[in-house]
């Protein structure tokens, strides 16, 4: 064991270089440095309990070393991304505003949305799919958010950052506790009713049929897996919906463009079981965009762009092949965790209506008007001039999306827009189109990251300075 | 198996660990400290009130439920009750002035069950699992 201590302190010791070694270079901004020195100030501390350890069981002995190795492997991926997001390819245009948007949302109920920050960190990824982490121990006050790096500098992806503070959402306010009796009882229900399909469940319920007993009997069968299971499918989903209406919430249309943009024709591999189907997640997000309508009123929540035809589910869903036992088994679990997420996908609406009466997102709901965003488009986006005053940035992305699904938007533009020889031109060879479709692409990029600059040099000149504070 | 760990447990791995290597260090300092015994101890009455559902996921009831049952020796009940009965007796143990070397092994043992078993796993959301051609060593 004493060589396995001495391993294990080699490894943290590595690990700290390594770090060192991240400390080095330029972040464009303090928070990644802050998470870089708070995973130096945990190893340091690991590296030294190991040190001073002299445990006279060998299990405990092993269990430090675990502890001190789960550290590693838990914050490794972390300095990853911190090391990664000082990378030259990203953008770093939107930080401000996120990290804005991120601390109205997450202010504790009852708390000064003006006086609170969370720490932000933006970062990028080889995994094709934006990512968030969990509430990290040791760095709760601290949200990541990773988006794939060919897309990190594509500003009319930023809604997809809404997905991912909805989980930052899911856990500071604790809203899944709040769903436990309700998810609990109906999964219950289902494998009661369907406990002819789960031998194992309907051997353990026996003759007993009043509800509460069940459930009691379902959870002290610690070797019940399909309880446990179809609880935790059914929480992931829930989290997934959930994160999905705090997207809407936040940037409205923009996020469904986005949403569509990233997930048409359907989700590119096996469906994972932890997702509600995309088709799915496309109907709720109707479901809640007319909640939100109604509470709230047509300007925060216009119409919704008919997206419908963009989307196709993946071949493997229609194919009709023989299947074995356990997966009739794995599929009839799955419907019925489908179906309870489903049932309670009016309810997470409901945390949203009653979370919107906070000060912070209110400020973001009120900032964020379809007469603003029209206006930007007829006012300045039209002249490829970003907006003064544009209030928040969902006005931007959404402005942004208008922009980018009308291709005759620039048709009148000096430098952008067409004439008719060169519409011919096109036509007949495609090379000559993508270049006009790359030149407009970045021309809306562009316009939009200044006006992300413009909203966050605006926010920084209307805080008083620090002497008018005194 | 990914441990879908809330605020209210996510403490626990780190404070069972805390409680055995406090008790480790009883076998030759039966004076040391208890603070961490103490605190699991009180934990452990918290997660699991008299007369109530344990406060935990539905998703790790059962984990943590079973390592108390097979901890706790001899409980005269199933589910609920036994498990609380259970706790209780866990928690009794772990504020005890004098333990013996057994005493002390089996808490250990406890802890270190406990520890295991609720420690964080799945940190990153949205992380695809579906690259078959993206092998590891050892995951």
């Amino acid at each position: 064991m004493d060589r396995c201590v001495l391993y294990t302190l080699l490894r943290v010791e590595a690990a700290l270089r390594q770090l060192d070694a991240t400390l080095d270079q330029q972040f464009p901004y303090r928070d990644a440095e802050q998470v870089v020195l708070r995973i130096k100030e945990i190893w340091t501390e690991n590296r030294d309990l190991l040190l001073r350890t002299s445990a006279q069981l060998i299990e405990v002995s092993a269990a430090q070393c675990f502890r001190v190795l789960g550290d590693l492997r838990y914050y490794l991926p972390i300095l990853g991304y911190v090391a990664r997001s000082a990378s030259v390819r990203h953008t770093f245009e939107p930080y401000g505003p996120l990290k804005l948007m991120a601390s109205k949302l997450l202010c504790p109920d009852g708390g000064n949305p003006d006086d609170f920050s969370i720490g932000l960190v933006l970062s990028s990824t080889w995994d094709y799919t934006p990512q968030t982490t969990r509430q990290l121990k040791d760095l709760p006050d601290f949200v990541f958010i990773i988006v794939p790096g060919c897309e990190a500098t594509n500003p009319l992806l930023l809604p997809l950052a809404g997905h991912e503070l909805g989980h930052a959402v899911w856990e500071r306010d604790n809203v899944r506790k709040r769903f436990w009796d309700e998810y609990a009882n109906r999964v219950t229900d289902f494998l009661f009713q369907s406990r002819a399909d789960f031998p194992t469940v309907d051997a353990d319920i026996g003759d007993e049929r009043d509800p509460k007993e069940i459930r009691k009997i379902l959870e002290e069968t610690t070797k019940n897996e399909s309880y446990a299971n179809a609880c935790r499918l059914v929480s992931s989903q829930l989290e997934e919906l959930f994160c999905d209406f705090v997207g809407l919430y936040l940037f409205g249309s923009a996020f469904l463009y986005a949403f569509t943009y990233f997930l048409s024709p359907d989700f590119p591999a096996e469906r994972s079981p932890k997702y509600p189907t995309v088709h799915s997640r496309l109907k709720q997000l109707s479901m809640a965009h007319e909640m939100f309508s109604e509470k709230w009123g047509g300007d925060c929540f216009p119409p919704l762009p008919n997206v419908e035809g963009d989307f196709w589910p993946r071949p493997s869903d229609h194919q009709n092949i023989s299947i074995k036992q356990n997966d009739q088994h794995r599929k009839l679990l799955q419907s019925g965790v489908d179906q309870i997420a489903l049932d309670l996908a009016p309810q997470l609406v409901g945390e949203i209506l009653r979370l919107g009466e906070r000060p912070g997102w209110t400020d973001i709901r009120a900032a964020n008007t379809k007469s603003r965003c029209d206006e930007i488009c007829t006012t300045d986006y039209r002249w490829l001039v970003p907006a003064e005053n544009s209030l928040g940035i969902g006005n931007i992305v959404n402005a942004g999306w208008e922009v980018a699904t009308n291709s005759d938007f620039w048709e009148t533009h000096p430098f952008l827009g067409r004439t008719e020889e060169e519409k011919r031109l096109e036509t007949r060879d495609p090379e000559s189109a993508v270049l006009a479709r790359e030149k407009r692409r970045q021309a809306l990029h562009e316009l939009l990251l200044k006006n992300i600059e413009v909203l966050e040099y605006e926010h920084i000149i209307s805080r008083p300075l620090p002497h008018d504070q005194a | 198996m990914i441990t879908t760990l809330d605020p209210t447990t996510r403490d626990l791995s780190n404070l069972a660990l805390r409680a055995a290597t406090e008790l480790d260090t009883k076998l030759t300092r039966p004076h040391s400290s208890s603070a961490y015994s103490t605190a699991l101890a009180e934990e452990l009455r918290r997660l699991f009130p008299a007369q109530a559902r344990p406060q935990l996921p539905p998703e790790t009831t059962g984990i943590v439920c079973g390592i108390v049952e097979s901890s706790a020796e001899d409980l005269p009940q199933n589910g609920y009750e036994g498990w609380e009965q259970g706790a209780q007796k866990i928690a009794s143990f772990l504020v005890r002035a004098n333990l013996d070397k057994a005493e002390i092994e089996r808490l250990v043992k406890f802890c270190l069950s406990l520890f295991y078993a609720t420690q964080p796993k799945a940190v990153m959301h949205d992380i695809p699992t579906d690259q078959e051609h993206i092998l590891s060593m050892c995951s």
